[in-house]
């Protein structure tokens, strides 16, 4: 019996899964960043406390679980907002800036209108304590974000980009109109966007869809008067550029996101697969200012999608019989001779 | 891009001949449904680069938001009611039709005279509900798949919320029009994904 949204992953997806993982983690662990793991049952509190307002995070989305006290500890529903307050009550003071990795499950009543998954493996990186000007931070974040899914020689993958800031600053010129303009926009509902921004505003350069990007990018700093030299800069950079859609109109959560803002879209898989972006005011809710960039792979969707392009051979192994000796000290011998040769064995 | 054809979903039933139109006041020649080599076809060819995908209207959504479609056809009503993550992009002005609270002929003027407690029956349980609570009506949905009329004829409900077009079926089971909670039409959308993915056909599409 199976619960909806609980599923049961069976070998022969375990082991793509972990295989996929693994390679993701490795590529990581060469960048420098470590792993952290985060506890399951979390002070319910915690996700009030941030103010964020995401809706993957709301409490109606979060299962709580009534402890020994009577108080609520939530299944946790997200995992960069935890690390936020771990590393904020570990360091005072970052004297270089922390890299982690984790891979771990987010449990969530169902974030769909039309689906039900319930648990959520997300493998991921935060870049802590460095601003988009430090070291090429943004950068390093967003090859390995690229590099996460190219390793496996995936195609028709995209990654659209934008900054938070461009919305922040449209709402700021425009209050009323750039607030309701974002809300339409942020729902999908572009026929009412249409219908409330003049066809010659310029808040209507938001809907640019140009095959240019650095074209796009020109009208957009033009409208509102906003210098994005640094996202030109990824924009143009040959190891970022190819597969990169700057697009305006994509509304990061502004309680949240204070910069670069992206997500990796691949044709044929209906969900984003992977988000990330930076959150530099995100420590604050802890008492810490440190600066923040990092991403997440959503794992079923990523491997839905590399099963699709068969790009997971790799991760099938094949298991060879070895015949019952007459008694277990031989029969341990031949197993152990073909393991040692690479081999995996099962006694028949 | 990829090669694969764009999947536009097309609803059954009443909002059929519209899609079809629609699609090809957009551009697209469509082909007969009707002709022996497509009738009952599920997946219909259109050209190298489309294909039609029939299926009933309130799955329409959900075929798109999970972007087993790229593109979909379907009223507003279904599309909100749905709650699916997708991106509405243009209104194609057909099926014009209301979403209204109705009951029994002079039954309630209006809903500020409905029970303490109405009990609503309804193929739109989500809209329906939002409207109770935005009025702070106490409720119950009585969730339906068709011919919600007979709810209060047969007392299972005190009053109806359903589509109203040109209100005959009403006026036939004696019913009326208590209230409206919106004006609906069809509307063309996209899945988040294709949306951006695949914008020059899209783009093509709308601004024909």
């Amino acid at each position: 019996m199976s619960n909806a949204g609980l599923r049961t992953w069976m070998p022969e997806d375990v082991k793509k899964q972990k295989y996929v993982t693994s390679e993701m983690l490795n590529l990581y662990s060469n960048w420098g960043y470590q792993p952290i793991s985060i506890p399951t049952l979390l002070d319910s509190k915690l996700f009030k406390k941030a103010n964020f307002t995401s809706k993957w995070v709301e409490e109606s989305k979060t299962f709580l679980v009534v402890d020994k006290d009577g108080s609520l500890l939530a299944l946790r529903p997200d995992l960069t907002i935890p690390i936020a307050q771990a590393i904020s009550s570990r360091y005072d003071k970052l004297s270089e800036p922390l890299r982690l990795y984790y891979s771990s499950s987010v449990f969530r009543h169902s974030g769909k209108s039309t689906d039900n998954s319930r648990k959520l493996l997300q493998t991921g990186v935060e870049l802590i304590g460095a601003k988009a000007s430090d070291n090429f931070s943004d950068f390093e974040i967003l090859y390995l974000f690229k590099e996460s899914a190219e390793q496996f020689k995936l195609q028709e993958s995209y990654i659209s980009i934008t900054d938070s800031g461009i919305w922040r600053k449209a709402i700021e010129l425009y209050p009323e109109l750039g607030q309701e303009a974002y809300n339409l926009l942020a729902k999908g509902d572009l026929i009412a966007f249409k219908e409330l921004v003049p066809e010659k505003h310029a808040l209507r350069k938001l809907l640019l869809r140009d095959a240019d990007n650095l074209k796009t990018l020109a009208e957009i700093e033009k409208a509102l008067k906003l210098d994005l030299g640094y996202l030109k800069e990824i924009l143009s950079t040959d190891s970022l550029k190819e597969n990169l859609i700057f697009d305006p109109s994509l509304c990061p959560n502004l309680d949240y996101y204070t910069g670069i803002y992206f997500n990796l879209l691949i044709d044929g898989i209906g969900d984003m697969v992977a988000i990330g972006g930076r959150y530099d005011s995100l420590y604050q809710a802890f008492g810490k200012d440190f600066p923040a960039v990092g991403f997440a792979y959503y794992m079923p969707s990523f491997l839905k999608a590399l099963q699709e392009q068969k790009l997971l051979s790799a991760a099938e192994s094949k298991i060879g019989n070895l015949k019952a000796k007459s008694n277990w000290e031989e029969t341990l011998k031949a197993a152990q001779e073909n393991i040692k040769k690479g081999k995996s064995i099962a006694i028949k | 891009m990829s090669e694969r054809k764009t999947r536009i979903a097309i609803p059954k039933g009443g909002l059929l001949e519209g899609s079809l139109d629609s699609l090809a006041k957009l551009g697209l020649e469509i082909p007969d449904l009707k002709s022996k080599e497509n009738e009952r076809k599920l997946i219909v060819p259109v050209n190298d680069e489309y294909e039609l995908l029939i299926v009933r209207g309130h799955d329409v959504p959900i075929y798109v938001e999970h972007g087993a479609a790229d593109l979909g056809i379907a009223g507003v009503d279904v599309i909100l009611e749905s709650n699916a993550d997708i991106v509405q992009l243009k209104d194609l002005e057909f099926g014009a039709c209301k979403l209204c609270v109705c009951g029994k002929k002079g039954e309630f003027k209006s809903i500020s005279e409905l029970p303490s407690h109405t009990r609503v029956a309804t193929t739109f349980p989500h809209l329906s509900k939002e409207f109770f609570q935005k009025h702070g009506i106490s409720h119950e949905i009585i969730h339906l798949y068709g011919s919600v009329e007979l709810g209060p004829l047969t007392e299972l409900s005190d009053v109806i919320v359903d589509l109203v077009a040109t209100g005959e079926t009403l006026k036939k089971n004696n019913l009326e029009v208590i209230d409206t909670i919106m004006n609906c039409t069809a509307r063309l959308f996209a899945n988040k994904v294709s949306y951006r993915l695949r914008n020059p056909l899209i783009d093509k599409l709308i601004n024909s």
